[in-house]
């Protein structure tokens, strides 16, 4: 991969160097999932709830929806096997 | 009813919206309106809007500290935004760092390559390999206090010390180059000439260019802000609206 960028690749890849030096880096727990037929980026709560990070679409009209608004409380329910 | 549509799966977890009272009274349109599937009536035409922000995330996932603009979410969206017949046009809006060429050329590939008219604005900064993709569009805006920096590849990780080693990366930037020439009014050689200028960038070869300065050099069309994209955009598909039923009437006339 070649990175062309006005950030160095030092800068880019801090977190990297860092991990292998310490093992205990905490990976960011935020998960794609499609939610009312949009594509949002979710981090877990506890008890089964998202929070909305943010809206992962073109749709001009779907970021004028309340229901995508960063901060908003999803419930998740695992499938019935 | 409405709740099992609501429900979506995504690996093993499935998400349903929470149960509100609001809900219990739902009509049609708020129905077509969960399942994503609004039609947006707006006569002049409906655009759908792609922002590129922070590193162009391709081939390798970036740590966490990078806000970044992965390209598997926005070449299907790209592709949604061609094959639906409900959309008319595209802004691209660009406020971007750079980021890995292949995924960065491959974005602007589509964009280039899409039937519909798009339309860009440069706000902020449109860097390195985000230079590409704001010219990939039909028409091309940058903000008046909006930069672009313009400047080789770098070298990073192993290197031999072997000229082979700069042609393989003169051979990588040709690419840029040329995508850049072949989509806006710059040449392939004043483009070379602003990425390989030595002192203007405090410690790199390159050019920083400055609204109007890319709109000077031919790189970008023109000055401008959110009214005038969204203007030109409406213009566009204006003219695409009557160039297909020009070629519909044609159509017709022959088979009489």
């Amino acid at each position: 991969m070649i990175l062309h960028s006005i950030i160095p690749a030092e800068k880019v890849f801090e977190d990297y160097l860092w991990r292998d030096s310490n093992n205990s880096a905490k990976q960011n727990a935020n998960i794609e999932v499609y939610y009312l037929g949009q594509r949002v980026e979710v981090s877990p709560l506890t008890n089964g709830e998202y929070v909305i990070n943010r809206l992962i679409s073109t749709s001009p009209k779907a970021f004028l929806d309340p229901r995508f608004k960063p901060g908003t409380i999803i419930k998740a329910t695992l499938p019935k096997k | 009813m409405l709740e099992k549509e609501n429900k979506v799966t995504f690996g093993r977890t499935s998400i349903e919206s929470r149960p509100c009272d609001d809900n219990a009274k739902t009509n049609n349109t708020e129905r077509i309106m969960e399942l994503g599937e609004t039609t947006i009536s707006n006569p002049k035409g409906n655009i759908h809007c792609l922002t590129i922000i922070g590193q162009i995330e391709g081939h390798i996932i970036l740590p966490p500290q990078n806000k970044t603009t992965k390209y598997e979410h926005v070449i299907p969206q790209l592709v949604a935004i061609e094959e639906d017949e409900n959309i008319d046009g595209l802004l691209l809006i660009l406020n971007t760092v750079g980021g890995d060429v292949e995924a960065g050329l491959a974005i602007a590939e589509m964009i280039a390559s899409m039937s519909k008219p798009s339309v860009s604005l440069v706000l902020g900064g449109g860097h390195s390999i985000g230079v590409p993709m704001a010219v990939a569009t039909d028409y091309s805006f940058i903000a008046p206090s909006a930069t672009m920096t313009i400047h080789p590849l770098r070298l990073s990780g192993m290197i031999i010390g072997v000229p082979q080693t700069y042609e393989y990366f003169d051979k990588m930037q040709e690419r840029v180059v040329q995508f850049v020439s072949k989509n806006s009014k710059i040449s392939r050689e004043k483009f070379r000439e602003l990425m390989l200028k030595t002192g203007e960038l405090a410690n790199d070869v390159g050019t920083v260019l400055f609204g109007e300065e890319a709109v000077k050099n031919g790189l970008i069309d023109q000055l401008g802000g959110l009214s005038d994209a969204l203007a030109k955009l409406y213009e566009l598909i204006e003219l695409d609206r009557r160039r297909k039923q020009i070629f519909k009437g044609k159509m017709e006339g022959e088979v009489q």
